[in-house]
C-alpha cells in the first residue's frame, strides 16, 4: 500500500496527489474554526498549501521511513504542525490585542518551517544566553533577574538584548545556509 | 539612549507580563507608533517562543499522548496547567478520529488519571475489552451496512473536551446541553456523502456566529469542528450543514454553563 502510494505520489498521478490533498484537508479540518477565528485574516487555502508542501517534501525527500502507513504519517505531520500553529496564535492574540496588530501592519507570522530555525538557534545560542532567556520565560521580572543574579539592571536588559541579537544573527545564518544547500 | 533602545530591552519582560503597568503602556505606545519597535518584537519573540517550546512538550508529544500512543506523565502534568495544549489534545484526537471510521470511540481522550492508574487489573481488562472490541466492530460494520439512523436528515456527535453526547434532535427540545466555556468539538454526520459541504453555526435569533466553506468530508462520512471556548456564547444554537445541491441539514444544540443549568433546576 505504501510502496504503491509513494511510487503513484512520486511520478506526479493527479489521484495521488488529489488523494494526499484530502487527506490534508480532512486532517486539519477540526483545527479550521479554532485557527481562522483568531485570526481573521489566515487564509485556510493558504495554510492548506502550507501543509502540502510541508508533506511533499517529506514523501518526496527521504524522511519517511516507511515505519507507519502514509496515511497515518500524513495525519501526523498535519497534526503537529497545526498544534504548532495554535500555540503559536495563542501568543499572537495576547499580543494582537495589545496593539492592535491589523491597524498596525504586523504581518501574521505563522510559517512552519520556523519551527526548525527555532531548534537551530538553541543549539548555538550560549549557555550563559539561554539561561537568562529561560528566566524570562519561567515569568521573572527583570528586577528580580537582577536581583538574583546580582547584576544592575540597565547591564541585564542589555545582556538580554545582545543574546536576542545573537539569536536573530544565528537565524539569519542558518536562512543564508538553507539557500545555499538548495541549489536545486 | 534613544527610546526605541530603551524599549527594545524591555520587550522580552513586555511579553512575559512582568512589566509593571507604566512600563508596558509605552511599550505598547511604541509598537503602536514606531515599524522599527514592531520589527524587534518578532525578534524578540522568535526567541521567546523557541525558549519555550524547550520548557514544554513537544507538538509531537501532544500528538502522540492524543492518539494514546503514549502515556507520558510529563504531559499529562504539563495539560493541568495548559488551557491551549488542553485543546491541542482535544483537537488531535478529534483527527485522529476522522482518520479510521471506526475510532471515534476509541479516540475519546482518557482523563491522566486513568492513565496513571494503569495497572495489572487494567492489563487484565484490556485483554476483555480487546475480545468485545473486536466484536463491536463487527457488529458496527454490520450496522454500518444498513441504513444510516437519521433524524431530520442528521445524525450527530458532541463532544466537549471530556465528554461525549450523543444527539439526534430536531429542535431545541432535548436538545444537547454544553458548557461554552469549554472547547467544544461538533461532530457532523450528513445524509449526503458527496463533495465538500457549507457549514454554518446559527444562533437562535438567526445570526451566523460561524461560516466556513469547502469543509471536506472524512472516509467515514463525518465534518468535525473544533471551536474554541468561548466562540460562541450561551444561547441556543443550530449547525446547518448544506452540500451542492442539496437541502441543507440542521441539528440543535445548547450551550449553558453548568451553574447556570443547576440555578435554573
Amino acid at each position: 500500500m505504501n510502496d504503491e502510494f509513494l511510487a503513484a505520489y512520486r511520478r506526479q498521478d493527479a489521484e495521488a496527489i488529489a488523494r494526499l490533498r484530502r487527506w490534508i484537508a480532512v486532517a486539519s479540518s477540526p483545527y479550521r474554526a479554532r485557527l481562522t477565528a483568531w485570526q481573521q485574516e489566515l487564509r485556510w487555502e493558504d495554510l492548506q498549501q502550507e501543509l502540502y508542501l510541508e508533506v511533499h517534501a517529506v514523501l518526496v525527500g527521504d524522511q519517511f521511513r516507511g515505519d507507519s502507513l502514509v496515511k497515518t504519517y500524513v495525519w501526523r505531520c498535519v497534526n503537529n504542525s497545526c498544534i504548532d500553529l495554535l500555540r503559536r496564535q495563542a501568543r499572537r492574540a495576547q499580543v494582537s490585542e495589545s496593539i492592535d496588530e491589523d491597524r498596525h501592519g504586523v504581518e501574521p507570522r505563522w510559517a512552519l518551517g520556523e519551527r526548525r530555525d527555532l531548534r537551530r538557534i538553541l543549539s548555538r545560542l550560549p549557555a550563559q544566553c539561554l539561561e537568562l532567556w529561560q528566566r524570562i520565560v519561567k515569568g521573572q521580572s527583570y528586577r528580580e533577574m537582577s536581583e538574583d543574579l546580582g547584576v544592575r539592571e540597565g547591564t541585564l536588559r542589555v545582556r538580554v538584548l545582545r543574546c536576542r541579537r545573537l539569536a536573530t544573527a544565528v537565524r539569519d545564518d542558518a536562512c543564508n545556509e538553507t539557500a545555499v544547500e538548495e541549489p536545486e | 539612549m534613544t527610546t526605541c533602545d530603551h524599549i527594545r530591552e524591555l520587550l522580552p519582560w513586555w511579553l512575559n507580563g512582568t512589566l509593571d503597568a507604566e512600563e508596558s503602556a509605552e511599550v505598547e505606545d511604541s509598537l503602536r507608533n514606531c515599524a522599527e519597535c514592531r520589527r524587534a518584537l518578532r525578534e524578540t519573540e522568535a526567541v521567546f517562543e523557541a525558549v519555550e517550546s524547550q520548557q514544554r512538550p513537544s507538538s509531537e508529544s501532544l500528538t502522540a499522548f492524543a492518539w494514546g500512543e503514549t502515556a507520558s506523565r510529563e504531559v499529562a502534568d504539563h495539560l493541568e496547567t495548559s488551557p491551549i495544549d488542553r485543546e491541542a489534545v482535544s483537537l488531535a484526537r478529534a483527527s485522529r478520529a476522522l482518520m479510521d471510521p471506526l475510532s471515534v470511540e476509541a479516540s475519546m481522550p482518557q482523563p491522566p488519571f486513568t492513565q496513571r492508574a494503569a495497572g495489572w487489573l487494567s492489563a487484565a481488562a484490556a485483554v476483555v475489552l480487546l475480545a468485545l472490541a473486536a466484536q463491536l466492530v463487527s457488529l458496527r460494520q454490520e450496522l454500518a451496512r444498513q441504513a444510516r439512523p437519521s433524524v431530520d436528515g442528521i445524525v450527530v456527535d458532541v463532544f466537549s473536551d471530556r465528554r461525549i453526547e450523543r444527539s439526534s434532535s430536531s429542535s431545541w427540545e432535548g436538545a444537547p446541553v454544553l458548557d461554552p466555556e469549554r472547547p467544544l468539538t461538533l461532530l457532523l454526520h450528513p445524509e449526503s456523502d458527496r463533495g465538500t459541504f457549507a457549514v454554518r453555526l446559527i444562533e437562535e435569533r438567526g445570526d451566523v456566529k460561524v461560516s466556513l466553506d469547502d469543509v471536506p468530508l472524512s472516509e467515514a462520512g463525518d465534518i468535525v469542528l473544533g471551536l474554541p471556548a468561548g466562540t460562541l456564547v450561551a444561547g441556543r444554537y443550530r449547525a446547518e450543514v448544506e452540500a451542492e445541491g442539496s437541502a441543507a441539514e440542521s441539528f440543535f444544540f445548547v450551550l449553558a454553563s453548568p451553574t447556570s443549568t443547576n440555578d435554573a433546576q
